[in-house]
């Protein structure tokens, strides 16, 4: 297991390569110039020419390429073109909040969609059920944009209980982390319903009910240890999407996170901010990818066997 | 069962619309304003869209970044509300002729850590400001000697007349800041935040920049003229909330006191809020279409004018300012020195334009523009079908701002759009935007007329009479010429809570956080 463990690990610097070879070639495809940008209209051509040079920008494309990735290996993530801050020092501040939002919406989400997941699963096509699917259609509908604005509309200003935007105190990330949760809620409610159908349906939970075992211990202990599994998966593809920032709901609550860093940085041309970004982001993934496939074989003996036997892993 | 989800989903909808398009805000969530004054803590937390990009004024043209920094930075001179400089670390000043002035420093001026600000350091930051800066080597690079005569004098020569010299010397990239500790910030020995904490002699120091959240400025007691000039709050808050409508709810809800990116979506409502007041400015900032006289298709001076005859300004102004501004037929802006309105006389004339087309014996015409915003597609939309009327086919592409220059210097586009407001000194901004001296950079219209060039030069004298006449004569040529077509002048806008008094605006911005307060 710790052999896999360290293969997978390996595997994520060819991954991070590609990922820092695709952004940067569409950053340096995409029209517009940073330098006319960062200087403003009174620049002169003289003054544009200088700060190309100094940012490195007049480099043919594989030279600036080959000079980030040799300086990410060296520990730099380089230099803001816009601020001329280095960009560790402003990813670093944004991440703190992006994770503490990420896990409040995550264990928000987690608490809530696997019960009701479950209930509408064992209460298939009754109230309860129809209630469930049509909060989830709604959930995965409705977009967090709107969702925030509507959030903040009800308990800012109608209620006046949580503040609208921010980072100044823990309240005012309930608002944020339930609207980050709501698509993610209803997603992993879906996921769950469907699994636990499936898995209610197999020979041994029958057989479990025919030996006299209760109908609770059936669901609960029996059917919902295997029936978990897709919804794990879906939460852990999510921790990591969400890790690399939900742009509109950074930017509705003004939390200062990588995902407005992000978006910032794009717009502004800041190529080494943008790159930044996205290494962290495809690190963050694969991490979690990889927790999520240990967390396979904590939960599936099945799973947990293969891994002894050093067998591969489908 | 469909029903009943049926009416279950249209409550939701309805609760959705309902919560989002009330304007009534329950009395739980809003704190009177009356009280607001009583229980002010002298905290005033200002909400913008966009965070500081950097504490080195010299090295951002950045709007937002500006209007802070200028809480931190005394410049000799600043703009007041009518854009005009007024002395500010100056005590006297005077031109002496042509080229040569000189300026007396007011007594006592300390750099936050308490050492003394002489002549040198405003040297040392102005002509710093010309090598480093965009705006600075424009502005400053008129300046042939500047010399230090004492610890509180200096003369400055400039290389020819230059009557904007006080204006250029309120622009932020020449502030004064302490030489010793700018120099340790060039050479990597503290950061810039540390020279916004001492080397600097504002009204305001740095307390704390939590970079993408906020910036905390603290009241600078020691200030030369805090009886006189100071601070009338203790803190200023810059809080970075980018979405506008949040912005605006956090102003309803109390939770800031001003927001100086107010957006015109929400007016009505903010109107007939009680707990806000919206304070309204003209600007200076004119939004124009601009013709490349280099193209072929505009190369005739009368397709041009059948241009600036034949668009529905009134349209435009909906369309592009949501009706907030006035519509504008001549080319400049009516804050600009030596303004004459509308001298060639144009209007909304379809029969007109189709007149002056007919004369240049045009009768079908392919134009190609570039647009870059959202405002800008939806203006041009109202162009594309008003020109139509007079044969000429428009097609229109959106481009990125920052390669418009390059598009249009290599003539790639017929026309695009753009939007000028009052600038530092009327004579560099009409040389680089439409004398020859600015084609292939700022002159997007490709306008050369040795006419206009005359003109440009001869305004640039200090007989205050024949610089007037000189402008005039500028302004009648370009509306005659019509390299740029005048469409509206905006409206500047600023939300602050009831009860909120010393926010002033001016042609440009909102201006002086230093006197906002209940």
């Amino acid at each position: 297991m710790v052999k896999y463990a360290l293969k997978r690990l390996l595997y994520m610097i060819p991954v991070t390569i590609g990922v820092i070879f695709v952004v940067y070639l569409i950053m340096y495809l995409t029209p517009g110039d940073p330098v006319a940008l960062l200087l403003g209209p009174d620049a002169t051509p003289e003054l544009i020419e200088e700060t190309r040079a100094a940012l490195g920008i007049s480099d043919p494309f594989f030279v600036q390429f080959f000079n980030y990735v040799i300086n990410l290996f060296t520990g730099h993530f380089g230099t803001s073109w816009y601020t001329g801050n280095d960009v560790s020092l402003r990813l670093f501040s944004a991440i703190p909040y992006t994770l503490i939002l990420t896990i409040l919406a995550l264990a928000l989400a987690l608490i809530i969609s696997i019960p009701m997941g479950v209930i509408a699963a064992v209460r298939q096509n009754r109230p309860a059920d129809y209630a469930v699917s049509l909060f989830a259609i709604c959930g995965v509908s409705a977009p967090t944009f709107w969702v925030g604005i509507m959030l903040i509309l009800l308990f800012s200003v109608y209620m006046g209980i949580l503040p609208s935007a921010g980072v100044d105190s823990w309240e005012s990330y309930i608002l944020p982390s339930i609207t980050m949760s709501f698509n993610l809620l209803a997603s992993i409610t879906r996921t769950q319903r469907s699994s636990m159908l499936e898995v209610l349906r197999a020979d041994y939970i029958r057989t479990a009910k025919a030996k006299g075992v209760s109908n609770r211990v059936a669901v609960y202990y029996h059917a919902l240890r295997n029936a978990i599994i897709p919804s794990i998966t879906v939460a852990g593809i999510n921790f990591g999407t969400l890790m690399g920032g939900s742009v509109a709901i950074e930017t509705v609550f003004a939390v200062p996170g990588v995902g407005r860093l992000l978006s910032d940085s794009i717009k502004i041309h800041d190529t080494p901010t943008v790159i930044g970004c996205m290494v962290f982001t495809a690190i963050t993934v694969s991490i979690v990818n990889l927790i999520v496939d240990m967390l396979y074989a904590a939960i599936d003996p099945r799973i947990k066997a293969q891994y002894l036997k050093g067998g591969k892993k489908s | 069962m469909k029903r009943a989800l049926a009416l279950l989903l249209a409550l939701i909808m309805a609760f959705g619309l309902l919560a989002g398009c009330g304007s009534k805000p329950a009395d739980g969530g809003q704190d009177a304003a009356p009280d607001a004054a009583a229980d002010w803590d002298g905290t005033i937390t200002i909400v913008q869209s966009s965070d500081i990009i950097g504490w080195d004024p010299c090295a951002s043209a950045d709007v937002n970044t500006k209007n802070c920094m200028k809480n931190l930075l005394n410049r000799t001179f600043e703009t007041d509300e009518n854009l005009k400089a007024i002395p500010i670390m100056v005590e006297s000043f005077e031109q002496l002729d042509d080229l040569n002035w000189t300026f007396t420093l007011k007594e006592g001026i300390k750099f936050f850590d308490g050492t003394p600000c002489t002549a040198n350091d405003v040297k040392f930051s102005v002509m710093r400001a010309r090598e480093t800066s965009s705006s600075g080597k424009s502005l400053y690079g008129p300046i042939e000697e500047f010399n230090v005569v004492d610890d509180r004098t200096f003369t400055i020569k400039t290389a020819n007349v230059y009557n904007s010299l006080p204006t250029a010397l309120s622009n932020t990239s020449g502030a004064v800041l302490s030489q010793a500790w700018v120099e340790k910030a060039d050479a990597g020995e503290c950061t810039w935040e540390d020279v916004m904490k001492n080397g600097a002699t504002g009204r305001y120091y740095l307390g704390e920049h939590v970079i993408g959240d906020h910036v905390t400025l603290i009241a600078n007691e020691n200030y030369f003229d805090y009886d006189t000039d100071g601070a009338k709050n203790k803190e200023l808050i810059f809080k970075v909330i980018p979405e506008a409508t949040t912005r605006t709810i956090m102003v309803q809800t109390g939770e800031a006191d001003v927001n100086v990116n107010f957006d015109t979506v929400a007016m009505a409502e903010c109107q007939a809020d009680p707990n806000v007041q919206v304070i309204q400015h003209e600007s200076s900032r004119i939004d124009l279409l601009i013709l490349n006289t280099a193209s072929e298709a505009f190369a005739d001076k009368r397709v041009r004018q059948a241009v600036a005859f034949a668009v529905n300004r009134e349209d435009c102004l909906s369309v592009g300012a949501e009706g907030y501004g006035a519509v504008c037929y001549s080319s400049l802006s009516p804050s600009t020195e030596g303004y004459v309105d509308n001298p060639a006389g144009y209007k909304y004339d379809v029969e007109k334009a189709k007149a002056l087309m007919a004369e240049a014996g045009v009768t079908s015409l392919d134009v190609k523009a570039a647009v870059k915003t959202d405002a800008e597609e939806r203006i041009m939309q109202v162009v594309q079908a008003n020109l139509k009327e007079i044969g000429i086919n428009l097609t229109f592409n959106r481009v990125d701002n920052t390669v418009l220059t390059e598009l249009m210097a290599n003539n790639e586009y017929d026309m695009c759009m753009n939007a000028y407001a009052h600038y530092q000194d009327p004579e560099l901004f009409y040389g680089r935007y439409l004398g020859t001296t600015g084609i292939g950079a700022n002159n997007y219209a490709h306008y050369q007329s040795a006419e206009a060039d005359a003109a440009i030069a001869a305004a640039a004298t200090t007989d205050a009479a024949v610089r007037q006449a000189s402008l005039e004569k500028l302004c009648t040529i370009i509306c005659e010429d019509v390299p740029w077509v005048g469409l509206y002048t905006e409206e500047l806008y600023c939300l602050a809570r009831a009860g909120v008094k010393g926010v002033n605006m001016n042609l440009e911005t909102t201006y002086w956080y230093h006197t906002i307060c209940y």
